[in-house]
């Protein structure tokens, strides 16, 4: 692992203060809201509502058999032009998006890789539209399943 | 002594379908006719008894999932029945235009045609253009759903996350990159950093948190 990295890395935790970025902004193509959804049975209501997706546990009702859905993390994520982009609600389940440009109807075309830990569960390339999701149906775990969440949110001031 | 007759009424009676004057003939025939009136009392009793033990509705576990996958099927099957209606219709097509009034017709079915594929495609929605699981025994599917106006794509045969671990969440609020050194720094609402994204040579991603 080359000096520099570490160097940034340990930079990164040990101040209070975040490094300034050493980079101008990078060119973007859109911005996307990825969660991960611990879906279940489970009889305590933990059915959340989140502004960045509408009735996400009705949405997530009709294609998946549960009526839980309790959101473990979630991220707002612009996509890069150039660069790989991460979307990490977790640090067990994750994903790499790499644009292939802009699609019809403000799309995008994009590679996608679903990652657990250290091992690439799928790779596929997706036409994401507005506002129309992306549900990955990952491993179960516990009683139930652990959901991924995609969409592709309407353009705004990059984060 | 009971008829045919009185054993139809018996059951409308019995499932209250009777009209007041058919009641008001049948409760006096009742009371004239002893068997009747036991045999009333007796099945009256029965049906009470059926209704009090037995749920006529049973509630559906999974309701709406249920139900968008019985249309997501309908929508299927019609689908299939329509493409392979398609050879016979292909014929009808051709006599229908020896009409002299075809050729105008056409061209304004061509038009709607048109009009309607540009509106109604399905140019909207999130589209899975290729799939490729690294592990073979895991199955990839993917599917519109239309009720959760979602494309789902569904990964079964997938080990079992282990019961006793804890899934990490992270609210993650913003991010920034480094070209330089192709790292991606995750922050949290505070502008702390919890992950650094970064991948190795083999194009592994390597993961820094705190």
């Amino acid at each position: 692992m080359c000096v520099a990295l570490v160097l940034f890395v340990s930079s990164c935790f040990a101040q209070s203060e975040p490094p300034p970025s050493i980079t101008a902004k990078a060119a973007t193509e859109g911005r996307v809201w990825g969660a991960l959804i611990y879906a279940s049975n489970s009889k305590t209501d933990k059915n959340q509502e989140t502004p960045d997706f509408p009735k996400l546990a009705t949405r997530l009702g009709k294609a998946f058999p549960f009526t839980n859905f309790e959101i473990l993390g979630q991220h707002t994520q612009v996509i890069f032009r150039e660069y790989e982009s991460w979307v990490v609600p977790s640090k067990d389940l994750f994903l790499k998006l790499d644009s292939k440009g802009a699609a019809k109807k403000g799309g995008i075309n994009l590679h996608i890789q679903f990652w657990q830990a250290q091992q690439v569960l799928v790779k596929s390339d997706v036409v994401l539209q507005l506002d129309s999701p992306l549900f990955i149906g990952g491993p179960k775990w516990r009683d139930g399943r652990l959901i991924f969440v995609l969409v592709l949110k309407k353009p705004e001031t990059a984060k | 002594m009971k008829t045919t007759e009185n054993n139809d009424q018996l059951t409308r009676w019995l499932d209250g379908e009777l009209t007041p004057a058919e009641r008001a003939a049948f409760e006096a025939e009742m009371q004239s006719n002893p068997l009747l009136q036991e045999e009333a009392t007796m099945m009256k009793r029965i049906s009470e008894s059926l209704h009090q033990s037995v749920t006529l509705e049973m509630p559906v576990p999974h309701s709406d999932f249920f139900n968008s996958q019985i249309m997501d099927r309908v929508y299927e099957l019609q689908k299939s029945e329509e493409r392979a209606a398609e050879p016979s219709n292909t014929l009808s097509w051709f006599s229908w235009l020896r009409a002299p009034w075809a050729i105008a017709g056409a061209a304004a079915l061509i038009a709607v045609t048109a009009l309607i594929w540009q509106t109604s495609g399905t140019e909207d929605r999130t589209e899975i253009v290729s799939l490729y699981a690294p592990n073979p025994s895991v199955q990839a599917k993917t599917s519109y759903n239309a009720a959760a106006d979602a494309t789902v794509l569904t990964l079964d045969g997938l080990d079992t996350f282990p019961a006793d671990k804890e899934i990490a969440g992270y609210q993650v609020h913003h991010s920034e990159n480094d070209a330089a050194l192709a790292t991606t720094t995750l922050y949290n609402e505070k502008n702390e950093v919890l992950v650094v994204m970064a991948t190795d040579a083999t194009n592994q991603p390597t993961m820094f948190t705190r």
